[in-house]
């Protein structure tokens, strides 16, 4: 499933930017906070589109900072994290490009550890919340799907995602059987976070499986029309 | 009618919630999960919940029960519950209070901007609770990234406690207890985890930087 580019900023380019709450905006999706500074709407128009741009500044082993120009005098780099796919606005000044320069040179442009940990913490708020409320909603969806099998049982789980689960009994009386669990995220924010978020929902809905009996991707969920957009299909082969 | 008299003895803990009480007595944690339970069984059979206090049947509505639901969730899990109106002024003692700093601290967030302003007469300054709650938030979050952050420059606590296994447990203590701390705690790790290849990442690609500018 193709994730969703993040756009990002840096604790630095934040104080750069000398935004009056900037603090309360460490690790935010920039969309929420565009209007407050022209850089940050222009990183939101261009990046979100194209995460590189015209203008930029090549490092000695391939890094690019890429420029961006926001209303005059403001000018800012962005660097596009290839693996995670997020673009991060890394500085911002008023015209001055040395500091750009000076920062590359002392190798505190790029974003740093605690910068990523914004973004997990900002992720993470809501996450007790979901987790309980998944481990209750899950625990009926898969006892609905038992009694009904060859039947898909589908709800939004925790407000957020939606879950199928379909029973495909393999003989008799057997417990031996198929249980497919269709996982859709719906929600804007479908990151590198997602993956474990698959694996929480498949061990939600079935913490007896062992990771031998579980086909993590390429399958088909058996209800009429298939597998769903920004669906990941996973089946257990329950013994 | 036994459910009514439960419910009534579970509104009356959730009367002294909403009165700002915090007690560590564990009949009263009992009750608070009970209620809470209780709420989230008539919320997933879809039943809107009805609460009964003396003669009268109260249905709950949307709001009302979203409101309990979080204080609810909150006390039981051993939180403090004082309830403002987001549009209360707090003095900036009570702001200091709120947020666990001084009160020159507050003074100086209020000149910097990061506290805005909500009243001003003469010397004297007011401030919004919402925007005060902001900031509260706003330092945990911090001190959760700032603590994600030193796990993931430790790389020796790492990948423990994050692999499918360790997940797999955690679901299924949490399916016997109800409790989802272990799952928390491997997210986290998985968390740091990634957070610390991000970092080495943009450390990887920072070093060995020669300042060539080109542009095109």
């Amino acid at each position: 499933m193709p994730a969703k580019r993040r756009l990002a900023v840096t604790r630095r380019a934040l104080e750069d930017l000398k935004l009056p709450t900037g603090r309360k905006l460490i690790g935010a999706d920039p969309e929420t906070f565009r209007e407050k500074h022209s850089l940050i709407d222009k990183l939101v128009h261009l990046r979100s589109q194209d995460p590189t741009g015209q203008e930029h500044t090549q490092g000695a082993n391939g890094v690019a900072i890429y420029n961006l120009h926001g209303q005059n005098p403001w000018r800012g780099v962005t660097w596009h994290d290839q693996e995670a796919d997020i673009v991060w606005l890394c500085a911002a000044s008023d015209h001055d490009y040395g500091l750009f320069l000076d920062r590359l040179t002392n190798q505190t442009l790029l974003p740093e550890a605690a910068d990523y940990a914004d973004l997990e913490s900002w992720d993470a708020k809501q996450q007790p919340e979901f987790f309980e409320l998944a481990l209750e909603e899950t625990a009926e969806l898969l006892a609905e799907a038992e009694a009904n099998p060859g039947v898909e049982v589908r709800r939004v789980i925790a407000d957020e995602v939606w879950v199928g689960v379909q029973v495909e009994r393999l003989g008799g009386e057997d417990t031996a059987a198929d249980v497919y669990i269709g996982i859709q995220y719906p929600r804007a924010r479908v990151h590198e976070i997602e993956g474990d978020f698959t694996e929480l929902m498949v061990l939600l809905c079935c913490p007896e499986a062992l990771d031998e009996d579980i086909d993590w991707g390429g399958q088909d969920f058996p209800r009429v029309g298939g597998t769903n957009v920004n669906e990941v299909v996973v089946r257990w082969r329950r013994p | 009618m036994a459910e009514e008299v439960e419910m009534t003895r579970w509104v009356e803990s959730i009367g002294q919630i909403v009165a700002g009480f915090h007690s560590g007595a564990e009949e009263d944690r009992d009750a608070v999960v009970g209620f809470r339970d209780a709420l989230m069984h008539a919320l997933a059979s879809g039943v809107a919940p009805h609460v009964v206090v003396g003669d009268v049947d109260v249905e709950l509505g949307e709001s009302m029960t979203d409101m309990i639901m979080t204080t609810v969730a909150a006390v039981s899990a051993g939180g403090r519950v004082t309830l403002v109106e987001a549009e209360q002024l707090m003095s900036p003692e009570e702001a200091a209070q709120a947020i666990g700093v001084s009160r020159p601290t507050i003074y100086q967030m209020l000149d910097d901007g990061e506290l805005p302003t909500a009243w001003v007469h003469g010397s004297r300054r007011k401030i919004r609770a919402e925007d005060v709650l902001a900031v509260v938030e706003l330092e945990r979050r911090m001190e959760r990234a700032d603590a994600l952050a030193a796990d993931a420059m430790q790389p020796s606590m790492l990948p423990l406690g994050s692999g499918f296994e360790d997940m797999r447990e955690a679901v299924l203590k949490a399916r016997a207890t109800g409790e989802v701390a272990g799952i928390s705690n491997v997210m986290r790790a998985r968390a740091a985890d990634r957070v610390r290849r991000a970092a080495e990442r943009a450390s990887a690609a920072q070093k060995g930087h020669r300042p060539a500018t080109s542009s095109n």
